[in-house]
């Protein structure tokens, strides 16, 4: 079952975002607390994105990385020349 | 170059060596992610650890050494992105950030994060909801949520002030999120389809 949200609602999604990182200036946090005591559209938002940054976290951070092969060589190479320079 | 010898006699080798191995994977797979392309990929990292060499003498006492190389590599990949596509940061370009989507979809996720996670499945779908973003948002999404960088140190490397850096990362969310938002509801209509 899918919603979509009000326009009047669009306002609070910076600040939402704000808000998940702990990050949301006191006055505008009050607001909007008050904002999501009565809107379940907002509370929704900011729960499905709290869980798709935790999500990102667990996931895209933790991405095994193998770098080509002989790029370090590569690399010390390059700046070995410039040294010589 | 006498001027920068000083710079290169001060740098120690071996100290240089470690570095690359600690960083190299992890700016390599952030590069990745920015630029879409491995050897365009591989050219920013080699350039990124070039500099970081040339400049070791101005780095000592400043910020992080994983903010300062995050900073090189980055402005790197900005250059490679602007010289293929010299709009791709103009006026225009990240107005278009700005427009929300139509539709905002608002269903339940009966998910625990952590464990969604696990999957390969939603890995591939949170990739290729990345490498849909604007580059714009795409950066500061990485170095945000993905690497980890606070407000005030993605503002740093960037250059951008850190209202821009809460607005873009806000807008870059809205569209992982969506793309989630998709994927929970096309899974769970197959669960109710299967179980029908
Ligand atoms: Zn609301």
């Amino acid at each position: 079952m899918s919603r979509s949200m009000s326009s009047a609602c669009r306002q609070w999604l910076d600040p939402i975002s704000q808000y998940v990182d702990g990050e949301l200036e006191e006055e505008l946090c009050e607001a909007l607390e008050a904002h999501l005591q009565h809107c379940p559209d907002c509370r929704l938002y900011l729960d499905t994105l709290a869980k798709t940054v935790r999500i990102v976290r667990a996931s895209l951070r933790e991405v095994p990385i193998e770098l080509p092969s002989d790029l370090q060589e590569r690399i010390l190479r390059r700046v070995r020349e410039a040294k010589s320079k | 170059m006498p001027g920068q010898e000083g710079g290169m006699a001060a740098a120690d080798d071996q100290t240089f060596v470690a570095v690359i191995q600690e960083y190299a994977p992890r700016l390599y797979r952030h590069l990745l992610r920015l630029l879409q392309d491995p050897q365009d990929a591989e050219d920013a990292l080699q350039e990124t650890f070039l500099k970081a060499y040339q400049h070791l003498g101005d780095f000592r006492g400043q910020a992080r050494l994983s903010t300062w190389l995050y900073r090189i590599a980055t402005n790197e990949a900005l250059m490679q992105l602007r010289r293929k596509n010299p709009t791709i940061f103009s006026l225009e370009a990240l107005q278009g950030d700005d427009a929300y989507p139509d539709e905002i979809l608002l269903n339940q996720w009966q998910i625990l994060p952590e464990q969604a996670a696990l999957s390969a499945e939603m890995r591939q779908v949170l990739e290729r909801a990345v490498q849909r973003l604007s580059p714009a948002l795409r950066v500061v999404f990485l170095l945000r949520d993905v690497e980890g960088f606070s407000t005030r140190e993605t503002a740093e490397i960037l250059g951008i002030s850190s209202d821009a850096v809460k607005t873009r990362l806000s807008r870059a969310r809205l569209r992982l999120r969506e793309a989630l938002a998709r994927y929970f509801q096309g899974s769970a209509s197959q669960r109710s389809e299967a179980a029908l």
